[in-house]
C-alpha cells in the first residue's frame, strides 16, 4: 500500500508539473497567472490551491525546464516572471506523449478497445 | 501596512532559510498575492472576496512552505541533520587548517626551493604568520557566508574588519623589515672590502624582495578577499531590507537562526 501511494504521489507530481510546463507553453507568465491559467484553463479541473504552486515552480526551475526572471522597476515591487526553455519544451513533449500511452492504456482497458479515442 | 501581512509573516516564520533566498520568495509570493487580488477587482470580484482568492490560492500551507524549504536548503544544513554537532565542528577545523596551511606551505616550499631560506630575513616569519591569519580569517568568514549560509544579522559583519587589519600588518611588517636590513646592508656595505660589496648586496636584494613580496601579496589577496566578502555581507543585508519592506513597520519575525548548528 505504500508503494502505492508513493506512484500516486509521483503521478500527481507529474501532472502538476506538466500543467505549469503546459501553461508556459506560448509565453512567459506571473506566479499568479499560471495558477489562474491551470484553474481556468482546465475550467477548474485542476487547481494549484495553498501555494502548491511554488515549490513546484522552483524545483522545475532548478531542473532548468523553466527560467525565472524578476521584473520591476528599481525601488519598487519586483514580480518574477517563468519562461519555458528549450529542454523544458523538450521534457513537456516527452511528458505528454508517456501521459497519452498511460491514459490510451487505461482506457483501453476499463472502456475497451473499440471505445478508445485519444 | 501591507494587506496580506498576516500570511506573509506566517510563510516567514517557517520559512527557514538563509538570505537571499528568503527574501526572494516572500517577495515572489508578497508580489503575486497583490497581482491576483487586483486581476480579480479587475474581474469585478468584491475586494474582499479578492483578498480571500488570492490568500486561498496562492499563500503557501505548511507543506507547501516545508517544499520551499526542502527546494532551496544549503547543502551544509541537511548535513548538518544527519551528522553531529560536533563532527561538523571537527571537519570544519580540518578544513579550516587545510585551507589555511596547505598554501602556506607550498609558499615555503617554493621559498626553500629557491634557496630564499638558507638565510631568510629575521622579519618573514611575522610576515608569513599575518599571512596564516589573514588565510584562516578569510576561510573562516567565507566558510560562514558560502557554505554555513549563517546569515544571522548579528554575526554578519564580525570578522570582516580583522581581515584588513591583518592584511596592513602583513604590508607592515614587510616594510619595517624591509627599513631594517636596509640599515643593516648600509652597515655591512660600509664594512666590506672593496670588490665584495655585490656579494653583500645580492642577497639583500633577494631577501627584500621576498619579505616585501610576501607583504605585499597577503596584503593584496586580503584586501582583494574583504572585498568580496563584504559585497557577499552587502547583498545579504539588502536581502533583510527588502524583507522588512515586505512588512509595514519593519519588524518581522526574527529570521529563523540560521543553520540548525548554530
Amino acid at each position: 500500500m505504500p508503494e502505492r501511494s508513493a506512484d500516486l504521489q509521483v503521478l500527481a507530481r507529474s501532472v502538476n508539473e506538466m500543467l505549469i510546463l503546459g501553461v508556459l507553453r506560448d509565453e512567459e507568465k506571473h506566479g499568479y497567472q499560471i495558477a489562474l491559467d491551470v484553474a481556468e484553463g482546465s475550467a477548474g479541473l485542476f487547481e494549484l490551491r495553498h501555494g502548491t504552486l511554488y515549490p513546484i515552480l522552483h524545483r522545475l526551475e532548478e531542473r532548468g525546464w523553466i527560467r525565472g526572471r524578476w521584473d520591476g522597476t528599481k525601488g519598487g515591487r519586483r514580480k518574477k516572471v517563468y519562461r519555458l526553455t528549450a529542454e523544458g519544451r523538450k521534457h513537456l513533449a516527452g511528458e505528454v506523449d508517456r501521459f497519452e500511452v498511460l491514459a490510451r492504456g487505461l482506457l483501453h482497458l476499463v472502456r475497451g478497445p473499440r471505445h478508445v479515442s485519444l | 501596512m501591507s494587506r496580506f501581512e498576516a500570511t506573509l509573516r506566517a510563510v516567514a516564520e517557517r520559512l527557514e532559510l538563509p538570505q537571499p533566498d528568503r527574501a526572494c520568495i516572500l517577495e515572489e509570493i508578497a508580489a503575486d498575492l497583490e497581482e491576483l487580488r487586483m486581476e480579480l477587482v479587475r474581474r469585478g470580484v468584491d475586494e474582499r472576496e479578492a483578498e480571500a482568492r488570492a490568500v486561498d490560492l496562492l499563500a503557501p500551507s505548511e507543506t507547501a512552505i516545508d517544499a520551499l524549504v526542502s527546494v532551496h536548503e544549503p547543502l551544509y544544513w541537511s548535513l548538518s541533520r544527519r551528522f553531529t554537532r560536533s563532527g561538523m565542528r571537527r571537519a570544519e577545523r580540518l578544513g579550516l587548517l587545510a585551507v589555511t596551511a596547505i598554501p602556506l606551505l607550498l609558499a615555503l616550499d617554493a621559498l626553500r626551493q629557491g634557496g630564499v631560506l638558507r638565510s631568510p630575513s629575521p622579519f618573514l616569519w611575522p610576515v608569513l604568520v599575518t599571512t596564516a591569519v589573514v588565510l584562516g580569517l578569510v576561510a573562516s568568514k567565507a566558510l560562514q557566508l558560502y557554505l554555513e549560509r549563517d546569515h544571522d544579522p548579528g554575526r554578519l559583519r564580525g570578522r570582516l574588519g580583522p581581515i584588513l587589519v591583518a592584511s596592513a600588518a602583513a604590508v607592515f611588517a614587510a616594510g619595517m623589515g624591509a627599513v631594517f636590513e636596509l640599515s643593516a646592508l648600509v652597515t655591512q656595505l660600509e664594512a666590506a672590502p672593496d670588490g665584495e660589496t655585490i656579494g653583500v648586496f645580492v642577497p639583500w636584494l633577494l631577501d627584500t624582495a621576498v619579505l616585501l613580496g610576501a607583504g605585499l601579496t597577503t596584503a593584496l589577496v586580503g584586501g582583494l578577499c574583504w572585498f568580496l566578502l563584504q559585497q557577499k555581507v552587502t547583498a545579504v543585508e539588502a536581502a533583510y531590507g527588502r524583507e522588512a519592506r515586505l512588512m509595514s513597520d519593519g519588524a518581522l519575525a526574527p529570521p529563523p537562526s540560521v543553520s540548525p548548528h548554530l
